[in-house]
């Protein structure tokens, strides 16, 4: 172990500039790659919360009957997932929105003229918040129920069309997110094999008198890559560290603008899922530095001395 | 200690560098492989260190298939054997206690037990004084004293060298050979490949064998041209 440490010592002092170089372009992928997921696991937890439904408007079709009414209105009073409920006629549907135009500040409509064109609806007032992405197949068997048991129900809405546009920008940004995720990834890992080569290359007449005098692939190649490991572990140590700071203030930041209920649901990255990533880093800097390794060893074969 | 049987090397169909090469190397022996430049003396001393394969044939060396060893074998092989270089292969940013200590380190000796050999080694090779020196200040025969300490410090039973007089003086070779007759007497089998026939002239009770055209030839073989090979010098041979 301690000749390991020695050599990696040796290194450090022979390929400074390349070391720093290298550690600092880890260290910099390791931030941006940390800080899109944490913006991406958070983007999500923000759609959480606009995505839960509590309230879903139930359009009855102009045939509708004051008996059909009552039976919907009794049905609904005794669902399991309804805590309360309005109906809602024509009349008072074009007054309400006769009232927004008013609030808005524009000219008012007859309200003879555009009666026909709102229908009647029943306000549901759900049991609790369902969340759109969770309980997509809850809610939409919810409507789909009504509609086919009560065939004077002409739509049931809860934001669906926009929550489903909402949802699918952004599935489409968290994939560019794990890609640019990945590209800087592997970015990281061209840069750790390219050090070792670097550093081999620039060695190869100590790595060939090392092999001369008995050295085993592993004491001469094992520090490279010990080396690579140890540049990875620190730079995503101090990347978190840079994140952690980074995310608390704009966290700060964000409190002072926005809603305490979607502050409120921002966090940083979960111990696992920390830990998972250090995991998937470490595992595939020590492949790619043993292929960095596999790829540069012929090179030593035929050094200079046995060309003459 | 060091047998080759049939042993053949080709690097293309065109390029055939040893031919059916035989040799028995015993214990103790002091051997010189001479030969012209292109003859095959490297590609045969590559052979002997496991730098490179036959293309057919054995090689056994200290117990050791070579031919057959994969990469962590071979260097134990290596930690087996001494091997000397004309260039001297040191470590430029070692002293010269680190460069000959590291065959000791590499095999993973006691603090102790490095000191102490090298210290020796060292005191026989006459460097002593120079042990904290960087092989920068050395002169063309201390670097090579250095290498033969490194070579020998983990008391290998045979020692390769290659042209290990090519870039010194003929004062500082005769110092070199005489080192290597030390060595020999002291129980070393000494295995030496150069073009230097000053070098063998100079020596006594040695084993000569001649390599032409990827071909060995020993003391009693017929050469191609008809002549028979004889004994040169009490103990070498005819160098045709």
């Amino acid at each position: 172990m301690w000749s390991i440490f020695q050599a990696i010592k040796r290194s450090w002092l022979k390929h400074f500039v390349t070391q720093i170089s290298a550690f600092l372009i880890l260290l910099a992928t390791y931030v941006a790659a940390l800080s899109i997921i944490l913006a991406t696991t958070n983007m999500r937890s923000v759609f959480e919360i606009w995505g839960k439904v509590s309230d879903i408007t139930i359009y009855l079709q102009q045939s509708a009957s004051e008996k059909d009414v009552e039976k919907l209105k009794s049905h609904l009073a005794s669902h399991e997932k309804v805590q309360g409920f309005e109906y809602i006629d024509s009349q008072k549907s074009a007054e309400d929105f006769n009232q927004r135009l008013k609030d808005l500040g524009s000219e008012l409509f007859n309200q003879s003229t555009i009666q026909d064109f709102f229908p009647a609806n029943i306000k549901v007032n759900l049991n609790k918040p369902y969340s759109f992405q969770a309980d997509k197949l809850n809610l939409s068997l919810f409507s789909n129920a009504l509609k086919e048991r009560f065939s004077f129900v002409s739509d049931v809405s809860y934001g669906q069309n926009w929550l489903n546009q909402y949802s699918k920008v952004l599935l489409a940004v968290e994939k560019v997110n794990w890609m640019i995720v990945l590209a800087i990834f592997f970015c990281s890992l061209f840069v750790a094999a390219n050090v070792i080569k670097t550093v081999l290359f620039s060695r190869r007449d100590e790595v060939e008198i090392l092999e001369f005098v008995g050295e085993t692939p592993m004491g001469i190649y094992g520090p490279h890559i010990v080396n690579c490991l140890l540049l990875s572990l620190i730079a995503y140590l101090l990347a978190t560290v840079v994140v952690a700071g980074l995310f608390h203030s704009s966290l700060n930041y964000a409190r002072s603008v926005l809603p305490a209920q979607i502050t409120g649901e921002f966090q940083f990255l979960s111990p696992l899922a920390w830990t998972g990533f250090l995991g998937f880093i470490l595992v595939s800097v020590y492949f790619y530095s043993l292929s960095a390794v596999s790829s540069m060893a012929p090179t030593f074969t035929g050094g200079r001395w046995w060309k003459k | 200690m060091v047998k080759l049987s049939h042993v053949y090397k080709t690097y293309s169909p065109d390029i055939h560098v040893l031919k059916n090469v035989e040799l028995n190397i015993k214990p103790g022996e002091f051997v010189f492989v001479v030969g012209p430049s292109g003859a095959g003396k490297t590609t045969l001393f590559r052979l002997i260190t496991g730098f490179d394969t036959p293309t057919s044939g054995s090689i056994e060396i200290n117990g050791f298939a070579v031919n057959t060893l994969n990469k962590t074998q071979i260097a134990k092989f290596r930690q087996s054997i001494g091997v000397v270089f004309q260039d001297f292969k040191l470590l430029n940013d070692r002293n010269v206690f680190e460069n000959v200590s590291l065959p000791l380190r590499i095999q993973g000796k006691h603090k102790f037990e490095i000191i102490e050999h090298t210290d020796q080694i060292l005191k026989k090779v006459g460097l002593s004084k120079k042990a904290k020196e960087y092989p920068v200040y050395l002169s063309g025969g201390e670097k090579q004293r250095v290498a033969i300490a490194r070579a020998l410090v983990h008391q290998p039973k045979l020692l390769i060298a290659d042209e290990p007089t090519g870039n010194l003086d003929w004062k500082l070779s005769d110092e070199i050979m005489n080192l290597f007759s030390e060595i020999n007497n002291r129980g070393t089998t000494v295995f030496i490949a150069t073009h230097d026939q000053n070098l063998i002239k100079n020596t006594v009770k040695k084993k000569i064998i001649n390599i032409e055209a990827g071909q060995v030839f020993q003391s009693g073989d017929k050469h191609p041209c008809g002549q028979y090979f004889k004994p040169l010098n009490e103990a070498g041979l005819n160098i045709l």
